[in-house]
C-alpha cells in the first residue's frame, strides 16, 4: 500500500541556511506520528518543509505516491495537506465561522462546505458555542481548537500539527491531545511535533528529533521510560558536562 | 441654514468620490502594505477611455463607463503583477505607483485627447428637498458610489474570493497555511481598486463636466486623508471617511470661499490631527500590530555610515581631492559655456542639490517626504522675500530660504517623532499640498499672483548676473554641500540617525536617543532643500506659487529611487541627467518621461537599490570573498569555527569576581515582585531575582514562560504593571532602555540587534554610539578634536573586537549578507562594545549548533574572565546554560519554578515536567 505521505531525505531551512537534514518519514493513512524535539530542533522547519512555507534544498516529499515538488502551499492544500500552525495564526478580527472558513477556500471542500462545519462543530462543540465570536478575543485554547478546526475543513488526508500544547495549562494540554486522538480515530493520519512528550499517550509511533537530524525512532508500543529518558537527555543534555 | 444644508449635498457627493478612492488605497494597503499613488490614476485612465468609446465610437454612456471599469480593472492587475512579490521593501513599489501614474497622466494628454467635455448622462432641474435642490448628475453620483460601496460589501461578506481578501488582510501568514496564494489575492486586491477608481473617475468627471490628463492627482490627499480616518485598514471607516472629508471641504468653502486652498487646508489640519493623536483611525478600535504595520522604516538601503578614519582607496579617490576636482571642474565649464546655455546648466547643480535632500532624508531617517517641493519652495519664497520685500543683503537673503525650510522641515521631523512610514509620508505629501494652494498664493507670498521679483547681486569682483559666473557659484555650491553630506557619514550624528532608521529597538538598547536625532535629520533635509530653492529663486529672477507642484515631490522621489538611496553619485547623476534631458529635449519632453516612467515601474523591482546600488554590487564584487565555509554554514557539522574565545575587547579594568558564597554578596542587578500583565493574560507573576558581581546567571523556562519578558523589563523595553528594578543600588524604574544603557546595563537580541543594511565594522561603531557621545552639536558633527580622537578610538575598537570575532573579512560587508552564525556572533561583540557592566544575552546560541554553540559558551565564560562583565543569559539550550552557569532560574508560566544550582535545579521533578509534560504514566486528568 502506498504511504499516506512519504518524505525523503529532506533538507530544508531558511534563506540557503539548511535547518534539518536527511529527514525519513513515513507516515501511513493510520498513523499518528509524534515528532519530540527540543527548542531549535527542526520540528517547524520539517513541517513547513512538507507544507511547501521554507526552502527545500534535497529531498522528496510525496502524498499519495504523487511527487509534491515544486507545489504552491495552495496544491498541497488541494491535494490534502493541511497544517495546524504553531502560534495557532487565526484571523483575529473575523469570526470563528468565517475562520472555519478560510480553511476551505483553497481545498476541495467549498461545495461541501456546510457539512464540514457541521463534522467540526460535532467534533469541537466549543466552537459551535462562540461561531459568530471574533477570534481575537478567545482564550488561547479556543485558539488551538479553531486553529485545528481550520486544518480540517480542507477534509485532509494528513493533518499537520505544530505544537498544539504550546502555551496552555496541563490540563488543557491533554484535552487538546484527545482531540488530536479522536481526530485520528475518524481516519485522518496525523503528523503532531511537540516538545511535550505527554503526546506519545494518543501516537501510534514517535521520532526524536535533534540538531535538526532524526536520533531515534520508537514505536508506540515500547513507549514506557525509555522514552521520558531520551528526551530528557536530548532536552537537557547529560548533566556531565 | 439652507445654503448650509446645499453644501452638504454638494459635499457628501464630491466625498463619494473620495469614498471610492479610499476603498482602494485600504484593499490594496491591507493586502499589500503598498501606498498606491497610483489609486486615482487608474480612475482617471478609465474616465478618459469612456469618454473616448461614447464620443468617438457613439456607444451609449452604460456601456462605456462599463469598458472604463474593465480598464481599471485590468491596469490595477497589471500594476500587481509588474510591481509586486519582489525584493526591497515597500519603497520600489511605491515609486513604481509614481510612474504609473506618470505613465497614465502622459498618456491621457498625448494620446487619449487631453483635456476634453465629460457630459453628464442624466439631465433635468433635480428635486427640492426641504429648500435644497439636488440636481440629478449629484443624486446619480451618489447612487452609483452606493451601488459600489454595497456591492462591494456584500462580495467581500458573501464571496469565496472577498472571504480570502478579508483573511489576507488580517492575518497574511495565517493566509499562506491555510493554502490561499498571497499572489492572486494581491492581483485580485488591484483589480477591485482598479474598478473602484475607475468609479471614482467617472464620477467626479460627471461632477465638473469636464476631465483633464491626471485630474484626480490634486485630491489625492483628500482620499488618503479619508482612508486615514479609517485607519488604513476599515472600509466602512473609508467610506465616512470620505463622506467626513468630502463635507468638510464644502463647507469651508461655504464659509471660507474667498480664499484659495482653504479646502485643501482644512483637509491637511484634519489629517494632520488624526494622524498625530489617534494614528489608528477614529472608526476602528486600536489593534495591536496591524494599524501601525506601516510605520517602520520605508527604505532598504547601501551601508551609509563610513569609516571615520581617512584611508582607505575609496575615500581617497572621493575625498580631499574630490573638492578640488570638483571646484577646478565647475570653474572650467563655467568659463566654456555662457549666455543662454550657461544658464540652462545652472539648474542641473540646482534640481541635483534639490534630490540631495531627499536623498538624505530618506537614507538618514528613513522616512519619505512627498513634500518636498514644499520645502524648495519655501526656500525660494524665503530668498525673494527677505532679499525683495525685507531688502535684505543678497547674502542674508539668501540664507533666508534655507532657514524658512529648514525650520519648517524641523516640524515635520517632530510630527515624524509620533508618526512614521507611510503615514508620514502621506503627511508631507498633504503639507506640499497646502503650501502650494493655500500658502503660496496669498499675497506675502507671490503679490496677488505676479510672484515676487529678485535679481542676482555683485558679489565683490564677481557679477552673478552674468550667467557663466552664476553657473560656477552654483557648481561650487554644489561642491560644498557634497563635502559636507561626505563628512556627515562619518561622524556620531549620522550614526545615531541610521541607527534608528534600521532598528529603533537596537538603537535604544545601544543608548541613542530618537527624539533629538529625528529632528535633525529633517532640519537638516530642509536646509538642503531650502538652499537648493533659493538658489532657484536667483537663477529665475522671479517666484511665482505654480511652480512647485505635488507633481515635483514625485518626480524627485523616482530620481532618489533611481539613483540609489544612500548614493550622492547615482542620485546626483540621475538628477542632472533628467535636468538635462528636460532642458535640451524638451519638445519630445513628454514621450522621454512617459519612457523614464515606465522604466522605473521595470526596473525598480530588479533593482530596488538602483544606480548606486548596481554600482555597488560591481564594487563589491572586488572585495575579499569570506573565508572558506563562512558563507556555506551547515546545521553546526561543519561550521565555521570562528576564532577564539575573545581576547580583550577594550582596555577595560580587570575585575574578576567569582562567586563566593561565603563572602558578603551585593546585589548588582535585582528584580522585585516584576508583574506583567498582557490584556487579560499575566505574562510575568510577581517574579523576584538577584544577580550578584561577577555572576552568570542562567534563566530557563519553555516556549512562553516570560524569560524575554524578563528581558524586556530589566532592560526597560516594558513598564511592568507592578515591581520594581534596581542596578547598581538604584531604582532605575524610571530611566529609559537608552538610559539604562548608558549606566552599564548592556543586552543582547535573540535577532534583530543588528542595523542590517550597514557594514560590520559600521554596526560596531554604532553599538558604541552611546559611550561618551558628546552632547554638543561640535561633538555630534564630531568637529571638536577630542570628539575626533574619540571617534578613531571606537573605529579601532570596532577593527579589534572584529578581529577578536574572526569576522575581520565582514567589515565592509553589510551585516544582512552575513551567514546567520556570524550575525548571531556579532550581535554578542556589538552588546559587548557598549562595555557594560552586566550583560543580559537573549538566546545568544539560537539556531547554531555544534562548534559555533560551543564557542558562544566560551565567550560567555570569557566575558567574565577578561571583561569583568556580569552575565544573565537566556537560552533554549539547555547543557550550554549548564555548563556556564553559577546559578539558573526556571520560569514556567510566567512564575518563579526553582532557582539554584545548574546540576540540583534540572534534577527537580518540576522543572522536568515543564519541559516535558507531565510524565505519561502519571495519573493524568484525562488521558487514558
Amino acid at each position: 500500500m502506498t504511504a499516506a505521505l512519504s518524505v525523503r531525505g529532506l533538507v530544508a531551512g531558511y534563506g540557503g541556511v539548511p535547518v534539518v537534514r536527511d529527514i525519513v518519514l513515513d507516515i501511513e493513512p493510520d498513523t499518528f506520528l509524534a515528532v519530540v524535539g527540543a527548542n531549535g530542533a527542526g520540528k517547524t522547519t520539517t513541517l513547513r518543509a512538507i507544507m511547501g512555507l521554507c526552502d527545500v534544498f534535497e529531498g522528496t516529499v510525496e502524498l499519495g505516491g504523487k511527487s509534491l515538488a515544486g507545489a504552491r502551499t495552495s496544491d498541497r492544500v488541494l491535494a490534502g495537506l493541511a497544517l495546524c500552525p504553531e502560534g495557532r495564526q487565526v484571523f483575529p478580527s473575523l469570526t470563528v465561522e468565517e475562520n472555519l472558513l478560510t480553511g476551505a477556500i483553497a481545498g476541495q471542500g467549498w461545495g461541501g462546505r456546510a457539512d464540514a462545519l457541521d463534522r467540526v462543530y460535532e467534533l469541537l462543540p466549543r466552537l459551535g458555542e462562540r461561531r459568530t465570536q471574533a477570534a481575537g478575543t478567545m482564550s488561547g485554547g479556543e485558539q488551538q481548537q479553531l486553529a485545528v478546526g481550520r486544518a480540517l475543513m480542507s477534509d485532509p488526508r494528513v493533518l499537520l500539527v505544530d505544537e498544539a500544547s504550546l502555551g496552555l495549562a496541563p490540563v488543557m494540554v491533554d484535552h487538546v491531545f484527545e482531540i488530536l486522538a479522536s481526530i485520528h480515530a475518524s481516519g485522518t493520519a496525523v503528523v503532531a511535533v511537540e516538545q511535550n512528550i505527554r503526546i506519545s499517550a494518543v501516537a501510534t509511533e514517535i521520532v526524536v528529533l535533534e540538531q535538526g537530524a532524526i536520533s531515534q525512532r520508537i514505536p508506540a508500543g515500547e513507549v514506557g521510560h525509555g522514552l521520558h529518558e531520551a528526551a530528557r537527555a536530548a532536552y537537557f543534555g547529560t548533566g556531565d558536562s | 441654514m439652507e445654503e448650509a444644508l446645499t453644501f452638504v449635498v454638494v459635499g457628501i457627493a464630491g466625498g463619494s468620490t473620495y469614498a471610492l478612492l479610499a476603498l482602494g488605497l485600504v484593499l490594496v494597503h491591507s493586502v499589500s502594505r503598498v501606498l498606491n499613488v497610483a489609486q486615482g490614476a487608474f480612475g482617471t485612465l478609465a474616465a478618459f477611455v469612456a469618454a473616448s468609446i461614447a464620443m468617438g465610437h457613439g456607444l451609449p454612456w452604460p456601456m462605456a463607463v462599463v469598458a472604463g471599469v474593465a480598464v481599471g480593472a485590468a491596469v490595477g492587475a497589471a500594476t500587481a503583477l509588474v510591481l509586486l512579490g519582489r525584493e526591497g521593501g515597500i519603497l520600489p513599489p511605491l515609486v513604481g505607483t509614481v510612474g504609473i501614474l506618470s505613465a497614465i497622466t502622459l498618456i491621457e494628454a498625448r494620446w487619449l485627447g487631453g483635456t476634453r467635455e465629460f457630459p453628464t448622462p442624466v439631465s433635468g432641474h433635480g428635486v427640492e428637498v426641504a429648500g435644497v435642490v439636488i440636481t440629478p448628475t449629484r443624486m446619480l453620483v451618489v447612487a452609483v458610489a452606493a451601488a459600489a460601496g454595497l456591492f462591494l460589501w456584500l462580495a467581500l461578506e458573501r464571496t469565496r474570493i472577498g472571504l480570502a481578501l478579508r483573511a489576507g488582510a488580517d492575518n497574511r501568514e495565517g493566509a499562506r497555511i491555510v493554502g490561499l496564494d498571497p499572489r492572486r489575492l494581491e492581483v485580485a486586491a488591484w483589480s477591485v481598486a482598479g474598478a473602484l477608481g475607475a468609479l471614482a473617475g467617472v464620477l467626479s468627471g460627471w461632477t465638473t463636466q469636464s476631465i483633464t490628463p491626471g485630474f484626480l492627482t490634486g485630491v489625492l490627499p483628500q482620499a488618503f486623508a479619508a482612508a486615514m480616518l479609517g485607519g488604513m485598514v476599515s472600509l466602512p471607516g473609508a467610506i465616512l471617511g470620505g463622506l467626513v472629508v468630502g463635507v468638510a471641504e464644502s463647507l469651508t468653502r461655504l464659509y471660507w470661499g474667498g480664499t484659495p486652498g482653504s479646502p485643501e487646508l482644512v483637509v491637511f489640519l484634519v489629517l494632520g490631527a488624526v494622524l498625530l493623536f489617534r494614528p489608528q483611525g477614529l472608526f476602528t478600535r486600536a489593534r495591536r500590530g496591524l494599524a501601525f504595520e506601516g510605520s517602520e522604516s520605508l527604505v532598504r538601503l547601501l551601508p551609509m555610515v563610513r569609516d571615520p578614519r581617512p584611508g582607505s582607496m575609496l575615500a581617497r579617490v572621493a575625498g580631499p581631492g574630490g573638492p578640488v576636482v570638483g571646484v577646478v571642474a565647475s570653474i572650467a565649464i563655467a568659463g566654456a559655456v555662457s549666455g543662454p546655455d550657461a544658464f540652462k546648466l545652472s539648474a542641473v547643480p540646482v534640481y541635483a542639490l534639490l534630490a540631495l535632500s531627499l536623498n538624505f532624508l530618506a537614507s538618514a531617517t528613513g522616512q519619505l517626504s512627498l513634500g518636498h517641493a514644499g520645502l524648495f519652495g519655501l526656500g525660494a519664497f524665503g530668498a525673494a522675500i527677505a532679499t525683495t520685500s525685507w531688502e535684505l543683503p543678497p547674502v542674508l537673503g539668501f540664507l533666508a530660504g534655507p532657514a524658512l525650510a529648514g525650520a519648517a522641515a524641523a516640524v515635520l521631523g517632530a510630527a515624524s517623532l509620533r508618526v512614521r512610514g507611510l503615514y508620514l509620508a502621506v503627511l508631507t505629501l498633504a503639507f506640499g499640498v497646502v503650501l502650494q494652494a493655500f500658502v503660496f498664493p496669498t499675497d506675502t507670498f507671490s503679490q496677488g499672483g505676479a510672484g515676487l521679483t529678485i535679481s542676482r547681486p555683485e558679489l565683490g569682483p564677481f557679477d552673478l548676473a552674468d550667467d557663466g559666473t552664476f553657473l560656477a557659484a552654483c557648481g561650487l555650491l554644489l561642491v560644498v554641500v557634497w563635502a559636507v553630506l561626505r563628512r556627515l557619514e562619518r561622524v556620531p550624528l549620522l550614526r545615531g540617525m541610521v541607527a534608528i532608521r534600521e532598528n529603533q529597538t537596537a538603537a535604544s538598547a545601544r543608548g541613542i536617543d530618537a527624539t533629538r536625532l529625528g529632528v535633525a535629520g529633517f532640519a537638516i533635509s530642509g536646509v538642503l532643500a531650502g538652499l537648493a530653492g533659493s538658489t532657484y529663486a536667483f537663477r529665475q529672477g522671479i517666484v511665482v506659487a505654480s511652480v512647485f507642484p505635488v507633481q515635483l515631490s514625485l518626480t524627485l522621489v523616482i530620481w532618489v529611487v533611481l539613483g540609489g538611496l544612500g548614493s550622492r553619485a547615482g542620485v546626483a547623476a540621475v538628477a542632472a541627467g533628467f535636468t538635462l534631458i528636460d532642458l535640451y529635449a524638451s519638445g519630445s519632453n513628454q514621450l522621454i518621461t512617459l519612457i523614464a516612467a515606465l522604466a522605473v515601474v521595470l526596473l525598480i523591482g530588479r533593482q530596488p537599490l538602483g544606480a548606486g546600488g548596481a554600482l555597488r554590487t560591481l564594487l563589491e564584487r572586488r572585495r575579499p570573498a569570506p573565508p572558506p565555509g563562512a558563507a556555506r554554514e551547515q546545521g553546526g557539522s561543519e561550521a565555521a569555527a570562528p576564532g577564539p574565545a575573545p581576547a580583550p575587547v577594550a582596555a577595560a579594568p580587570l575585575v574578576v569576581r567569582m562567586p563566593d558564597r561565603e563572602a558578603l554578596r551585593p546585589v548588582l542587578l535585582g528584580a522585585r515582585d516584576l508583574t506583567v500583565r498582557f490584556g487579560g493574560n499575566v505574562a510575568i507573576d510577581s517574579l523576584t531575582l538577584d544577580v550578584h558581581p561577577g555572576e552568570i546567571v542562567g534563566i530557563l523556562g519553555p516556549n512562553g514562560a516570560g524569560k524575554t519578558t524578563t528581558f524586556n523589563v530589566l532592560s526597560g523595553f516594558i513598564t511592568p504593571s507592578r515591581g520594581e528594578v534596581w542596578f547598581r543600588g538604584r531604582a532605575i524604574s524610571a530611566l529609559s532602555p537608552a538610559g539604562r544603557t548608558r549606566r552599564g546595563l548592556g543586552r543582547s537580541f535573540q535577532q534583530g540587534g543588528l542595523w542590517p543594511s550597514e557594514t560590520a565594522h559600521a554596526n560596531l561603531l554604532m553599538a558604541q554610539y552611546g559611550r561618551a557621545a558628546g552632547t554638543s552639536f561640535g561633538d555630534a558633527v564630531g568637529m571638536s578634536p577630542d570628539q575626533l580622537r574619540r571617534d578613531r578610538r571606537r573605529a579601532a575598537v570596532a577593527d579589534e573586537v572584529l578581529e577578536v570575532l574572526g569576522l575581520g573579512y565582514a567589515a565592509r560587508r553589510p551585516v544582512g549578507t552575513l551567514p546567520y552564525g556570524h550575525r548571531k556572533i556579532l550581535e554578542i561583540g556589538c552588546a559587548v562594545a557598549t562595555r557594560p557592566q552586566a550583560l543580559l544575552l537573549d538566546e545568544p546560541a539560537a539556531g547554531l549548533h555544534g562548534a559555533q554553540s560551543e564557542w558562544v559558551a566560551r565567550a560567555i565564560a570569557a566575558l567574565r574572565r577578561e571583561l569583568g562583565i556580569t552575565v544573565v543569559v537566556i537560552e533554549h539550550d539547555v547543557p550550554l546554560v549548564r555548563s556556564v552557569s553559577d546559578r539558573i532560574y526556571v520560569l514556567d508560566f510566567g512564575r518563579l519554578l526553582a532557582e539554584g544550582r545548574p546540576d540540583d535545579v534540572l534534577a527537580r521533578p518540576e522543572v522536568i515536567e515543564a519541559y516535558l509534560g507531565q510524565p505519561v504514566n502519571a495519573p493524568g486528568p484525562v488521558l487514558s
